[in-house]
């Protein structure tokens, strides 16, 4: 199993990584962790700071699944290639981000998440094996939610180009 | 990349990045209509799309960058000659808004689709500037906080 873990272009999630790093001593997976700027060592996963965004792509497409911070790029990033998904958000309390708002983002998104959905949450650290286990046992080509999100009627990038074609 | 673009579109690398060229792919737009520019996050990092361009980083904790990034998107702004500037955060894109009103373009700013409960405090600070201060939650309107669709 090849898996993709990364924290974004930010700020590192170290928390995070020591505890992948620990669930991959039993389970020798294909670790791949995009970490930021981490001192941490970590001794059973492949670990580096940035990927350029080709390599990212690249990386996205290799892996059966992303552990992720609850980004909402990492989030709309794998909704479009309905790709397996974990996210753990940041928490201000431990300093991972200068306030909750992936708290906030996982409490729009987890209503929408089941046992049999490709995206999940994990708020509990404890949980995250178990979760990677459900996940990974999950077809490729499950639903990515398994509420869909309410329909728009409105087109955001529509907007945008109304307002660019009505005012010169 | 040198006649005049319809939008200059800027965000930090990452998620807003992502949201914007989502933004930017619903417009239907041409890659030639559009210039992209994002952050430059490491010394490997490169332009990854025809339409791209990077420019410095800054954040709260790299503020001395401000007259790197302040001289790049001046530069951008008068060589393409956008009739709309849009972002979607954070830093890069409120410096870009600053300079497009001096250059008397107009400009939007779209709120993350992180921000569920308010919006993010530069996008606080963009609503005194920015001509259009957009959401992506409708719970968040106001008299002049719009709500025109989310980027998924």
């Amino acid at each position: 199993m090849n898996i993709l873990v990364t924290v974004g272009a930010q700020l590192p999630f170290s928390r995070l990584i020591k505890v992948v790093d620990a669930i991959n001593e039993s389970k020798r997976f294909n670790v791949l962790a995009q970490i930021g700027e981490d001192n941490g060592h970590y001794e059973y996963v492949n670990a580096t700071p940035f990927l350029t965004s080709s390599e990212y792509k690249e990386k996205l497409a290799w892996c059966d699944v992303v552990i992720a911070h609850a980004g909402m790029g990492t989030i709309i990033q794998c909704l479009e290639l309905n790709k397996k998904l974990i996210v753990v958000p940041r928490l201000a309390s431990y300093s991972e981000h200068r306030n909750d708002h992936q708290l906030d983002t996982i409490a729009r998104f987890e209503p929408m998440t089941s046992n049999s959905s490709l995206f999940r949450v994990c708020t509990d650290m404890n949980e995250l094996e178990k979760i990677l286990v459900e996940v990974l046992s999950l077809q490729n080509d499950a639903d990515f939610f398994s509420n869909k999100a309410q329909s728009d009627e409105e087109s955001l990038g529509g907007y945008i180009r109304s307002l660019v074609e009505n005012e010169i | 990349m040198n006649n005049r673009k319809k939008i200059l579109a800027i965000a930090s690398t990452g998620g807003h990045y992502v949201q914007l060229g989502n933004i930017i792919k619903q417009t239907g737009y041409q890659p030639e209509d559009v210039c992209l520019i994002r952050t430059k996050i490491s010394k490997n990092d490169t332009p990854a799309k025809v339409n791209e361009l990077l420019v410095s980083d800054i954040s709260r904790d790299t503020l001395w960058r401000l007259p790197i990034i302040t001289f790049q998107l001046a530069y951008y702004l008068l060589k393409f000659k956008p009739r709309w500037v849009i972002t979607t955060g954070a830093m890069p894109g409120l410096i870009a808004i600053f300079l497009a009103r001096i250059f008397f373009i107009k400009t939007v700013w779209v709120d993350s689709i992180a921000n569920t409960k308010k919006l993010s405090a530069s996008g606080r600070i963009a609503q005194r500037f920015a001509h259009k201060v957009l959401t992506q939650w409708p719970e968040l309107t106001d008299s002049k906080i719009e709500y025109h669709g989310k980027v998924i």
